[in-house]
């Protein structure tokens, strides 16, 4: 054991220089997540985080067009809930409760506190509800200005970016006054395509580039590299130099 | 059948493994083991004791290391617990059962201005069989608290320990 030791100790050098992100706030089907992802108590353990440069967490819209924090698309694989969240009140997602043993509340983006930020942070909010294309054009700008009113009034300490993935609700989200707006996308091809129409950044899996890929993308905007679950693929996404990870358990890519 | 198989080869080897070595130790004894411990935020190989009062009362303290923390992330995480149990079939020499209480610290560095403790209470179960040589296992389920000793910030959580390990009778 002790040799065990003096040889587990011996620190290697990977450059950690590179910011870390918390996906879902604690990481996604995280079994060593300390609350549940996407809900208040996530966010404000991920946020008290000094060393953790930011969060991204899903949103989705209620029939009453509140936002709210959850990743499914259905309640019931999560919650003690069914359906989905666009087509429940806010009344009856306020009774939510996640099936872990925390029993966490499922979180508007509302009630969100950020008093025990450390420093400064991102928030990443993955718009969700978009994807549907349930909603018009009036609606979309009606939502995004909603979404700006809405971060206006939260802490100074935190800039918050939506993530969309279309050229259509990009604009949408600029005109509301969003400095930043980033893509999520499914290829090189595309991270491409979206810089050239003016997306400040993207998100890729770590899988799809190499180091070149990221030393090209990020001649036109911010990369992010996500999809990081173990150590090994975290150090090697390091050595690629993005931006930011998106991790899942952000306590262990701190660590490295 | 083949999971039959190996069932029926693993109860061949306990029978004959319990009968092999019968050992007249004393009341009070003390056995020294190497275990493989899990919890929720990592796996700690440990050397363990077990005091052994009465044949009837089990003092059972462990010393382990994290190994994802220590070993991939090159953050020593050591790791104490002490577990106490109470034997339910303390007549029998090579058979113990019964339900044990544990509390757990460990600690690492995540960077050079950050540690972490855990302090973890538990409730659960141990199990040993074996004269000389003996297999262990222990499980249970509790409370655990985060701190971060520099921002001062606490964080409760649900946590587990499970233990599987081999010891010898001394």
């Amino acid at each position: 054991m002790i040799i065990a030791i003096i040889f587990g100790c011996s620190k290697e050098n990977v450059s950690t220089n590179v910011p870390v992100l918390g996906h879902a706030a604690t990481g996604l089907y995280n079994p060593q997540q300390m609350f549940k992802d996407n809900t208040a108590e996530a966010v404000e353990y991920a946020l008290s985080f000094e060393a953790l440069a930011g969060i991204e967490i899903d949103i989705q819209l209620s029939n009453n067009q509140s936002f709210w924090l959850y990743h499914d698309d259905d309640l019931e694989s999560q919650t003690s809930g069914s359906g989905a969240v666009g087509d429940r009140s806010d009344e009856y997602l306020e009774g939510l409760s996640y099936s872990t043993l925390n029993k966490e509340r499922l979180a508007a983006l509302e009630a969100l506190q950020f008093d025990n930020v450390q420093g400064t942070k991102i928030v990443f909010l993955d718009l969700k509800f978009f994807l549907l294309g349930q909603y018009d054009n009036e609606e979309k700008i009606s939502i995004a200005n909603k979404l700006k009113e809405l971060i206006n009034e939260k802490s100074k300490q935190i800039t918050f970016i939506p993530i969309v993935r279309s050229l259509e609700n990009f604009n949408i989200f600029k005109e509301s006054g969003f400095e930043k707006v980033f893509a999520d996308v499914i290829d090189l091809e595309t991270a491409g395509k979206r810089f050239d129409e003016g997306f400040d950044g993207v998100f890729i899996k770590d899988s799809f580039v190499n180091s070149e890929d990221v030393a090209e993308l990020k001649t036109k905007g911010e990369v992010i590299l996500f999809e990081l679950r173990t150590v090994n693929s975290i150090k090697k996404a390091i050595q690629k130099n993005p931006d930011f990870l998106l991790v899942h358990e952000f306590r262990t890519a701190l660590a490295i | 059948m083949n999971c039959l198989r190996w069932i029926l080869f693993i109860v061949m080897f306990l029978s004959c493994y319990g009968l092999s070595q019968k050992t007249d130790y004393d009341n009070n004894h003390f056995e020294i083991g190497k275990s493989l411990e899990i919890t929720r935020f990592d796996m700690f190989h440990a050397i363990n004791g077990t005091l052994n009062i009465r044949n009837a009362i089990k003092i059972m303290p462990s010393l382990g290391i994290g190994i994802q923390k220590t070993y991939a992330l090159k953050r020593f995480h050591p790791r104490f617990s002490l577990g106490v149990g109470l034997d339910l079939f303390k007549n029998k020499t090579n058979f113990n059962f019964g339900p044990e209480i544990r509390s757990a610290i460990s600690a690492y560095s995540l960077n050079s201005n950050q540690r972490l403790t855990y302090t973890e209470g538990f409730f659960g179960y141990f199990l040993a069989y074996g004269d000389k040589w003996r297999l262990n296992h222990q499980l249970s389920l509790g409370k655990g608290v985060e701190k971060r000793l520099n921002d001062n910030v606490s964080s409760l959580y649900w946590g587990f320990h499970i233990a599987f390990g081999i010891a010898y009778v001394l």
